[in-house]
């Protein structure tokens, strides 16, 4: 089992690369005003070559890189999709990110596979059987990873902790740090009728090794009810970054991801955003 | 258990709330039904948009609402049935060659499935007549040479060309699909040049190359190598 916590990203603001804003991104690095770190989907580069590793490269020549992983599906009945660990790793050994990580969810099952992050019941076996799952990928990167709090929007039976203890629990048992998406505390507040503060507050936060803020959608269904969705298309809300705040003065300053993912804005919104994320890191500092 | 749960949770988001797995909430059955159809939506329009983005060019042949229903019909149909979201368009043009009426939108669509895959074909230095000037005649003809992991030949059906490329000449039927740098290229051929292109397993000396081609083929093996066809390798077909 490894157990160094991963905290190899600079504690400054990250953004999501999109394939729009590769040469926006590489002028503004060589220009001095870029972000700090950039973030990928592995899966966008699991293809041999051509373009979208050219732009990679040129891209890892100046940034840091993080890998956020949606396709491991690490909470499987019948565990990670070996498929999908075996091209994770070897873009691993091509371009060496200093962050990993996945989510606490489940993608692939009775043969199908889902472009979605389905939930797992938080049971002592869901624990074991995901810890388990972990440290054969941990094992087979070489590496530990991070593991990101989804967003829920129904509550499952059988549960045996509550999310935050269950994450506790996980990244102590498979040596795995957390990826503390406070979006996704935000989302699955308003959706399970639950207190994003007490939350956030139970984290362990020596676990952090990565923050996720994005956007996110409030819509009503037919019976009027409103849903918070998980969009990423959006500004980071001001409760998103409420929460971000209130995580930063208990822990201290972390790397920070500014998601965007759907109604991909100009590049110049996505910066302003990470400038944002900057700021509140700035405070920290003028404040110890 | 999990596995149970889990697969009732697939049925569920594939075939609709007849399949849910009721016991495994913790919530009444309208916030049931209201979660399942968030993520039945989000794997839906993941689906979709993948589509869209694999076959731009079918999509604006066909205009956004007739690519929409046939990717609906596709979907619901099963056809992507155990594809990864990678590959969810990979059985798209074979769907489309056996629905009634759409065998010639099928031949664009498989072009396009083509050039994706030459977009995203492992990186390779193409062999150029460049390459082959420092050559004796016999080393020449003695050259082994395998086909560019990026370049395939496509079919089209009459009158699709400017559909696939806008840079085709309107009544070409066939066209190269080479990467030989970064960007993926697109050039009309005629049916004898396309017969030249090997196959990925072949392994072939460039001398039996031009003996397949003919008296009056090494025009058209000079055009491929030109476009960034083959690639030259050892006898075991690696690429050198």
């Amino acid at each position: 089992m490894l157990t160094a916590l991963p905290l190899t990203l600079p504690s400054r603001a990250g953004i999501g690369l999109k394939s729009d804003h590769y040469a926006a991104l590489l002028a503004a690095v060589g220009a001095g005003c870029g972000p700090a770190w950039a973030e990928v989907h592995p899966q966008n580069y699991f293809g041999a070559g051509g373009s979208p590793h050219r732009w990679l490269t040129a891209v890892a020549d100046v940034l840091p890189l993080s890998f956020h992983s949606v396709g491991l599906s690490l909470g499987s009945a019948a565990g990670v999709d070996g498929h999908e660990l075996d091209q994770l790793a070897a873009l691993c050994d091509r371009y060496q990110p200093a962050q990993v990580s996945d989510h606490l969810s489940w993608s692939n099952g009775a043969g199908e596979y889902f472009p979605d992050l389905l939930p797992i019941p938080y049971s002592h076996a869901a624990l074991a059987h995901f810890a388990d799952q972990v440290e054969r990928v941990q094992d087979r990167l070489g590496r530990a990873m991070l593991i990101e709090n989804p967003s829920r929007y129904i509550a499952l039976a059988g549960d045996d902790y509550a999310e935050a203890e269950f994450l506790n629990l996980l990244c102590r048992r498979a040596g795995c740090g957390l990826l503390l998406d406070v979006n996704n505390i935000d989302v699955s507040a308003h959706n399970l009728d639950g207190d994003a503060a007490l939350w956030l507050d139970a984290v362990d936060a020596a676990l952090v090794g990565e923050i996720h803020i994005a956007g996110h959608a409030r819509k009503a269904d037919d019976d009027g009810v409103v849903i918070a969705i998980d969009d990423h298309g959006s500004e980071v809300r001001d409760s998103c970054w409420a929460l971000l705040d209130r995580f930063l003065d208990r822990a201290g300053p972390r790397p920070i991801l500014v998601e965007w993912d759907s109604n991909v804005p100009a590049f110049d919104v996505l910066m302003r955003e990470a400038g944002r994320a900057d700021v509140a890191l700035d405070a920290l500092t003028v404040n110890a | 258990m999990l596995d149970a749960v889990q697969t009732s949770w697939a049925k569920a988001l594939l075939h609709g709330p007849a399949h849910v797995p009721w016991h495994a909430f913790a919530a009444d059955q309208d916030a049931i039904v209201r979660a399942m159809k968030i993520h039945a939506n989000t794997v839906s329009h993941a689906r979709l948009v993948a589509l869209e983005d694999s076959y731009t060019r079918t999509r604006s042949h066909v205009g956004d609402g007739a690519f929409n229903q046939l990717s609906r019909r596709y979907l619901d149909g099963g056809h992507a049935a155990g594809l990864r979201h990678s590959q969810i368009g990979a059985a798209f043009p074979e769907f489309l060659a056996e629905t009634a009426g759409l065998a010639a939108l099928a031949t664009l669509a498989a072009a396009e499935r083509a050039w994706l895959s030459a977009y995203h074909a492992a990186d390779a230095a193409p062999l150029r007549l460049a390459d082959l000037a420092a050559l004796d005649a016999g080393d020449m003809m003695q050259m082994t040479v395998v086909r560019h992991p990026a370049a395939a030949a496509v079919q089209f059906a009459p009158r699709l060309a400017r559909s696939f490329d806008e840079a085709l000449p309107a009544d070409a039927q066939l066209a190269l699909i080479t990467r030989p740098a970064v960007d993926v290229q697109v050039l009309a051929i005629d049916a004898a040049t396309a017969a030249l292109l090997p196959s990925r397993a072949d392994v072939t000396k460039l001398g039996a190359l031009l003996e397949q081609a003919g008296e009056d083929g090494a025009t058209a093996v000079a055009q491929l190598m030109e476009a960034g066809a083959f690639c030259a390798a050892d006898t075991l077909g690696r690429q050198l």
